[in-house]
């Protein structure tokens, strides 16, 4: 299956241990994943924080290079990246007004033929084969889930999963051999960009959901977003600080996981790249 | 007592930018009852639509509308579907094209120098942006050790990636105003 690869820019760094795991995971499972020439930043969050217009005409653009290639499909894993391409299409689609002024400032045609996914839904629709493709399952790992916001809301665009009780990654890391726990704060905010202006809240909002985690009983937290993983990471020292709680809990990437369960080599999956160590786990320890 | 009779000039500006009409809100408070940052807003959510329904433009200069982070959770459960993380962008749009002075002025900072950054290579070179940032907000140390270890991770690039058509990007906000 050949898809158009739009990376956005934080896969490019801070979140470069998602865009190498995504690479290794998607060669592993025959998706062929080619990037979009000269695609331009989604503009999340800052285009939409001030200008309506400017934040569904930049990934319109995107959208629109991405339809000179042979494809159905462009895939974002990023989720506020997934978010905003799906705002275009979708406005676009609901309102022939909207669609005529994003048109009229593109450069270049703009069909709005193509579909926009994650890479949820599409492991999600071949759990079979990944199943099947699975050689070394984490049986003795518990995982709690974390969906945050920007796959699944708002749902009119988002059109994915249930948004106050998603499954789909849930029922991935069961496929990687994983226990999963239930717990309460899988679709709960991290705060996003706050982290940089107003990092005190991030503390709050993350110190919330990692307590949530660690009662429920996880030894992990897994994301599908750059900013999540961001910040449930990196703000767990400042937690220490301000809390007195040192969480040590690890946060990976939902392809991380999948591409050890599939047997790729831990050092090729970024897994050195958090500021909590994974390797605490003795489950991944040992591998 | 309050002159409950509504100037919609607000009303009308929000639907003009986003297409919501926040007069439909009847005021059940599910939007300020999902917010994760209620807490830390001087104006919670549901009195931010009422405000904007009467056309009371202190609104504008609340702490609010810069806090919302847009996690959507009110926009998803809204009985009567108004999109209200739309009617926060507009506000903070309507803020700044009126020059209004901010209550939490990095945040739209934050911004500006986001989408300054974005206009001029056509991605978000991370590095930059944020030294840029925390030199003109004057935060330069804090985060200044979670910023090293992460450099020395190789999570924050320290060249920047350009997109060849960063003009593309340029011009778009040229002709949408962005300031």
């Amino acid at each position: 299956m050949k898809v158009a690869y739009f990376p956005g820019c934080s896969l490019h760094s801070t979140g470069i241990e998602f865009d190498i795991s995504v690479r290794e995971v998607c060669k592993a499972l025959e998706i062929d994943l080619e990037e979009i020439e000269g695609w331009v930043c989604c503009g999340a969050t800052s285009a939409h924080a001030t200008n309506h217009l400017l934040s569904l005409a930049m990934p319109a653009y995107s959208l629109a290079l991405a339809e000179r290639m042979d494809v159905q499909d462009v895939v974002a894993p990023c989720a506020a990246c997934f978010n905003r391409l799906k705002h275009a299409v979708v406005l676009s689609q609901q309102n022939e007004e909207t669609y005529n002024k994003i048109k009229e400032l593109l450069p270049i045609p703009w069909e709005n033929k193509l579909r926009v996914r994650n890479l949820l839904d599409i492991f999600s629709n071949m759990l079979e084969e990944i199943s099947s493709k699975v050689t070394k399952p984490l049986s003795d790992i518990k995982l709690a889930c974390y969906y945050g916001c920007l796959l699944l809301r708002p749902p009119h665009i988002c059109q994915f999963d249930n948004p106050e009780n998603p499954q789909t990654m849930d029922e991935l890391m069961k496929a990687c051999g994983a226990q999963v726990v239930d717990w309460a704060f899988k679709t709960e905010c991290c705060g996003a960009n706050l982290t940089i202006p107003r990092p005190d809240l991030v503390v709050e909002l993350t110190y919330r959901i990692l307590k949530s985690a660690k009662t429920a009983g996880a030894d992990a937290i897994v994301t599908a977003c750059p900013f999540c993983h961001l910040n449930l990471d990196a703000r767990q020292a400042d937690i220490h600080k301000t809390k007195g709680e040192l969480f040590n809990i690890p946060i990976l990437y939902f392809t991380q996981i999948l591409g050890i369960a599939l047997g790729v080599p831990p050092k090729k999956l970024g897994l050195t790249r958090h500021l909590v160590d994974p390797f605490l786990l003795p489950a991944l320890r040992r591998r | 007592m309050l002159d409950l009779v509504a100037d919609d000039t607000l009303a009308n500006q929000i639907k003009e930018i986003c297409g919501e009409d926040v007069r439909k809100c009847y005021q059940c408070g599910k939007c300020t009852a999902s917010c994760p940052l209620s807490f830390a807003m001087d104006i919670k959510p549901n009195q931010v639509m009422r405000m904007a329904q009467l056309g009371l433009r202190d609104v504008l200069s609340s702490s609010t509308i810069w806090i919302c982070a847009s996690c959507a959770s009110c926009t998803a459960r809204c009985p009567l579907d108004i999109r209200i993380s739309y009617v926060m962008d507009a506000l903070r749009e309507i803020a700044l094209k009126e020059d209004v002075s901010p209550k939490e002025p990095n945040i739209p900072l934050f911004h500006k120098i986001f989408c300054r950054w974005v206009g001029w290579l056509g991605k978000l070179y991370e590095l930059g942006f944020i030294m840029e940032y925390k030199l003109r907000s004057r935060q330069l140390f804090n985060d200044i050790a979670m910023g090293i270890k992460m450099f020395l991770r190789g999570k924050l690039n320290p060249f920047p990636s350009t997109s060849p058509n960063s003009e593309v990007v340029r011009q778009l906000m040229e002709k949408t105003g962005q300031k």
